[in-house]
Parts: structure tokens; sequence; C-alpha cells
């Protein structure tokens, strides 16, 4: 049986990110060509489309980039990764606008075609002064169009997580790209220090955020004790806050501690829509939900409520002198483990 | 997020904080010299005082026109687009005589991006023989227009 394709359902989260996200595109477009119109009056309607819509889809890359490493060092910005899918189609969107039209304004007045003048009108790929840098462009807009028309899930349950999790993380390859295209292109063309300037500082930050983030905001605690049982220490019970967990991982296990009021379970740590860290996140209506995009498990048993069907492998917990312990081999997924009850 | 995926991430980012920042570097470095001037911040100059045109020439859709002041070292290059340009990147450079060919002998001056009236204008010392409008995407040359 093939997999359905289901519409995709807005709640009251996704509108409003919608709406402040589309807010703020209107502001900077707004500003953008205000700014133009004092600066440059005589400036034709496809330049000014061109320049607004590339700075915009380059801004909008480095914010959605920046999304992940700040959610692991800090889980206030985790509302932000919540609808993150939005922003990188609409990021995507206007990026092919920004291509379309460079493709139309300076390949499509010749009497080659267009696509054959984009590639072969300038050959000096050997150069780094003349590379071609609008088929950087090119390439890099075609992974984008690849990620945001494999966005829906459709595409992730059709895929599997991990192929689609790997087709995403080309991003990073079309980030590279973009930022040569830029620099071999509109920098080069026209030596703007402005433009260096907030290309490098934006480059910077991202690379200083993933790295920083990689190795500083380690969520997993390294197996500790094995007692007799083949059970895992963990950690003291008040080292997990209310409704929060202690990752750890023991050689491929991957398990989420979770204390939540006087209970406590222990359920596998990837959530099976993207693999996200569901310790992470946290015990909201005696459901852990996913930090990534909100799924929802019961602690107890590891099932998604109904009418949802995904499952996680739960494990055996005990407590010894106030401290956690975890039996690492994973129970059959969706099996219901009693949580296991502690004195304040 | 499995713990191979994160080391994955982390690996893909160990390599680009290195070879970015070095392509980003080299092609600052690979800037031509001199290169197109500033579009963000450049300004049609002022008119030369009381300056009188001393040659003219004729292209595609393109009146150019040389100025010069008495009393003053300094010449103007006035060009009028009357039609849109056939090329988005044009750029325009001023040759020093007629057999000049190639970027290195040119002089850059700016870019054309739409129809009006656009003023270089030009060191004292320097010949110029006309100007040649230049595909700075495609790299070829659009037209010669020389002075008469």
């Amino acid at each position: 049986m093939g997999l359905q394709y289901q519409a995709i359902g807005w709640n009251h989260h996704k509108k409003r990110y919608d709406r402040i996200m589309g807010l703020l595109m209107g502001i900077y477009i707004l500003v953008f060509i205000l700014g133009h119109f004092i600066l440059h009056p005589n400036i034709s309607p496809e330049t000014l489309i061109i320049r607004m819509t590339g700075t915009l889809a380059i801004l909008m890359l480095h914010v959605i980039l920046m999304i992940g490493p700040l959610c692991r060092l800090n889980h206030r910005f985790l509302p932000l990764l919540y609808n993150r899918r939005h922003l990188g189609v609409s990021m995507f969107l206007i990026a092919a606008i920004h291509g379309i039209f460079s493709i139309i304004q300076f390949h499509t007045l010749g009497d080659t075609n267009a696509f054959l003048s984009l590639f072969l009108s300038n050959t000096h790929y050997d150069s780094l002064t003349n590379f071609p840098f609008q088929v950087l462009g090119f390439f890099a807009l075609l992974i984008l169009f690849l990620m945001a028309a494999s966005s829906h899930d459709f595409w992730l349950n059709h895929l599997s997580p991990k192929v689609w999790k790997t087709l995403h993380m080309l991003v990073y390859v079309s980030y590279a790209m973009l930022i040569m295209h830029i620099m071999l292109g509109v920098v080069q063309l026209e030596k703007s220090f402005l433009m260096v300037g907030l290309l490098g500082i934006g480059m910077v930050a991202i690379i200083g955020l993933h790295v920083f983030a990689s190795l500083k905001g380690k969520t997993e605690i390294e197996a500790g004790t094995l007692s007799e049982e083949g059970f895992v220490r963990v950690c003291a019970v008040e080292d997990i806050p209310d409704r929060r967990a202690k990752v750890l991982l023991v050689g491929r296990e991957n398990i989420a501690v979770f204390r939540y009021g006087d209970k406590i379970s222990a359920v596998n740590n990837v959530c099976k829509h993207q693999n996200g860290p569901l310790g992470e996140g946290k015990i909201v209506d005696s459901c852990i939900v996913c930090p990534w995009h909100g799924y929802e498990y019961r602690p107890e048993d590891g099932c998604a409520p109904p009418p949802f069907h995904e499952k996680v492998s739960t494990y055996e917990v005990k407590l010894e002198n106030g401290m956690i312990w975890v039996h690492p081999e994973p129970r059959p997924e969706g099996t219901y483990i009693e949580p296991l009850k502690y004195q304040k | 997020m499995t713990p191979t995926l994160r080391r994955r991430h982390q690996q893909i980012w160990m390599i680009l904080a290195i070879l970015l920042p070095l392509g980003f570097i080299a092609s600052w470095m690979s800037i031509p010299a001199p290169s197109l001037p500033d579009q963000l911040t450049r300004t049609n100059p002022p008119l030369l005082q009381n300056a009188i045109q001393i040659a003219d020439g004729t292209g595609e859709g393109i009146q150019v026109g040389l100025f010069a002041a008495p009393g003053q070292k300094e010449k103007q290059i006035l060009i009028e687009v009357q039609q849109e340009l056939q090329s988005a990147s044009t750029w325009v450079y001023s040759t020093p005589a007629q057999d000049a060919s190639g970027t290195k002998k040119w002089t850059i001056l700016g870019l054309l991006e739409h129809t009006g009236q656009y003023r270089f204008n030009l060191p004292s010392d320097q010949a110029t023989a006309g100007i040649v409008l230049y595909d700075g995407i495609k790299q070829e040359v659009l037209q010669t227009i020389f002075f008469e």
C-alpha cells in the first residue's frame, strides 16, 4: 500500500509563526525598496527585484542555519525551530524569484538558449577572478528546490528519516556555494565593503554558533556505573528538572530519562518523525513533546496519543539511594512500563 | 537527533569552518584591480563648470560626449542611454586608443543599468579615444564607440 499524501493542517502556532515571518519579510522588502528609491531613483525594476530577493534570501538562510545551534544552546529558541520548514520553503521561493529574474535579465536577450548561456557564456572555470559565479547560484538553488519540494512529511515517510535528513543536510553545501556565489559575483564585480562586511559577519556567526554548539551544547551524559542486574547509573533525582529529561548514551542506545511530578520513566531519545531529540523536549499534558516539530509520546509506554501511531522503545528504571538507574536493553516499541514513583 | 547524525553535523561544520573562510579570503584577494566602483554609493559627479564638448560618438541607442572646461585639466565623459540596453550588466571602460584591446588596457568607469544620463570624470593625463561597453557577466565586448 502506497503512502498517502495529507494536506498540511495549519494550527494556531503555525499561523502565528507564518504571520510574523510574512510581516518581517514585508518590512525588509519595504525598507529595501524605499532605500533604493532614495539612493538609486533610476534603478530598473528588474535590477531592484534581483537585488532585493537575493539579499532577502541569503539573510533568511542565515537565520535558518542559526536556529538549530541556538536551540541546542538555549531552549528559549525552540519556538523558532517548530516551523523552520515554513521559513525554508519561503526562503526558496524568494531565492527562486532571484534566480529566474537573473536568468531572464542576463541570459535571455542573446541568441543562445538561456540555460546554455548560463553555463557557456563564461567558461573561465579555472579562474577565481573570472569564475562564472552564476553557475554556483544555480546549483545552490537546485538543492534548495529539492529540499523545498521534499519538505512535506509525505516525503519524510516515503524516503525514511535517515535519507530525508541526509538530503536536507545538503543545505550546508548549498550555503557554501552561495557564499562563493556572492563573493565571486557581486563582491568581485562591485567590491562593496558593506556587502562583504555583512556577509563575513554572517558567515563567522554561523560557523561559530555551529562549532560552539557542537562542542558545548552536548546534552548526553556518558554511561555511568553498571549494576549487577545490568542497570546503568544515570544521575540523582534532583538533577533532572521537573517535566524534563537527562539523556544517556549506552553503546548504541540513546535514552531519555524523564522526571514528571513524582514519577520517572525512560524512553528512546529519538523521535520517529525526524529523529529529533525527545530528551531536549518537555512533558506537556502528560506527553513528551518533541522540541523539533511537536510530536507527542506518552512517557510510560512510548506511544503517541490517538489518533497517531508512532511508538518508541521504553526502558526499565529503578531508584537506589536517590540515584536513578536505567536498564539499557530496550523494550519493544510501545511497551508499557509502570512509571517509577519516588517520595519528593 | 541520533549521536551519529550529531557527529556528522559536527564533522561537516569543522570542515566548513576551515574551507569557507579560505574561499572567502581567496575570493577577496582575487578581486581584479582596478575593480568596478561600489554601486551602492555611486552617484553622478556634477557637470564640469563651463565645460564644452570636445568630441562625440554615437552607438546603438547611446550618445557619448567628451567634455572639458577651459583652464581645467579634468575631463568628463557624458553618456546618454536612450533605449534599454540589451545587457543588464553593461560595464563602461574608456579606451586610450582605437587599437587598444583587452580590459587590462582600458580604464574602468562604471556600470550602465538603465536609460538616462551618466557622467564619469577622467584623470587629466589620460588619453581617451572612446568607450567600450562590456558585459561583465558574460565577459564579452558589446560595442565600442570612438570619439570623432
